[in-house]
């Protein structure tokens, strides 16, 4: 919980650092958030050149708002919702998820760095289908919790619902997970 | 509690999220109950299985600097844009100043000389503002 407290004290800094124009501050800021935030988006869309797009149009927006926000915001919450938001208004247009399913198919082969030759290509495989076939709220909820390992009460924040509803949505999210992933062969 | 309502607490157990007493109650349930141990391994394998599904994407660098080609644009379509309409109330003032200039009195020409005037350091004020914000993004790249 200390780290955790020293974490936001550094955002706050960070924060009035770039009120105060200091440009530096958002680069600290990009670099300190791009590689979550990015990670977070590809996983909810599953699409390689879709998540970059909408990872830059959530940094654009977060330079551009960022100068209003309030000043004990939590930033990272804050960050994750706008990408969070950008996410979700993505998919509501493109509601097709077999089209979903087959980028994902085809972009996991893709994008198998080396990190990851410790799982196993099917498992992963798995995943993704898994992934594209359960509900967004629940895939959102999961990666924000196993993958960025937010708190609830930051889910709740990037949710904009509060925490004991986010208890229930992960239950729910992972009892769905796991009847697809058996189903799913 | 039934296993039911412990399976929903189990949840929360593995995201570290309960609290002391609720802990202290699991886990002396977890002892004597075999399918709620069992959940539990199967919980912690979902987790580690979404934590450990890695990908690659672009480097940062790469990103960050589409990124702020995007920012330098919006400031520079703005700045354009400014000077052109700096330029359109230049050139339309001097024309209504052409056709002012001999039939109306003297007090209505100079309140739209004033006026023209406000709009004017109103314009180099907020093109001051925008190009130091240019400048703040070219130093950065
Ligand atoms: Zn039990």
């Amino acid at each position: 919980m200390l780290g955790m407290g020293v974490r936001m004290e550094e955002d706050i800094k960070l924060v009035s650092r770039f009120k105060n124009k200091d440009m530096a501050a958002y680069d600290e800021i990009f670099s300190k958030y791009y590689k979550p935030v990015s990670y977070y988006i590809f996983k909810m869309v599953y699409n390689k050149e879709i998540a970059e797009d909408i990872t830059q149009d959530t940094f654009i927006k977060v330079y551009k708002a960022l100068g209003n926000v309030d000043d004990n915001v939590r930033l990272s919450s804050w960050i994750y919702r706008i990408a969070h938001n950008a996410c979700i208004d993505y998919i509501r247009k493109n509601k097709s998820t077999l089209e979903l399913l087959d980028n994902a198919k085809e972009i996991c082969d893709l994008n198998r760095g080396p990190e990851q030759q410790f799982m196993n290509k099917e498992l992963h495989d798995k995943i993704v289908r898994v992934m594209g076939k359960i509900n967004s709220r629940y895939r959102s909820v999961l990666i924000l919790r196993d993958y960025n390992d937010l708190s609830y009460k930051d889910i709740s924040i990037v949710l904009k619902c509060s925490e004991s509803a986010i208890k229930s949505l992960i239950h729910r999210a992972r009892l769905e997970f796991q009847k697809v992933f058996e189903a799913v062969d | 509690m039934n296993c039911k309502e412990y399976e929903f607490l189990l949840s929360i157990y593995v995201d570290n999220e309960c609290s002391e007493s609720e802990k202290q109650e699991l886990e002396a349930h977890l002892n004597t109950c075999s399918s709620c141990q069992k959940r539990l391994d199967q919980l912690l394998l979902l987790k580690g299985v979404v934590r450990n599904e890695s990908i690659q994407l672009k480097s940062a660098e790469k990103v960050k600097k589409k990124v702020y080609n995007k920012l330098y644009l919006h400031f520079f379509i703005l700045f354009a844009g400014l000077v052109i309409c700096a330029s359109l109330i230049a050139v339309s003032g001097g024309l209504v100043q052409l056709l002012l200039l001999n039939s109306t009195p003297v007090i209505i020409k100079c309140i739209f000389f004033a006026g023209v005037g406000l709009i004017m350091v109103g314009l180099v004020i907020i093109m001051f503002d925008i190009y130091r914000n240019v400048i703040r993004f070219m130093k950065n790249k």
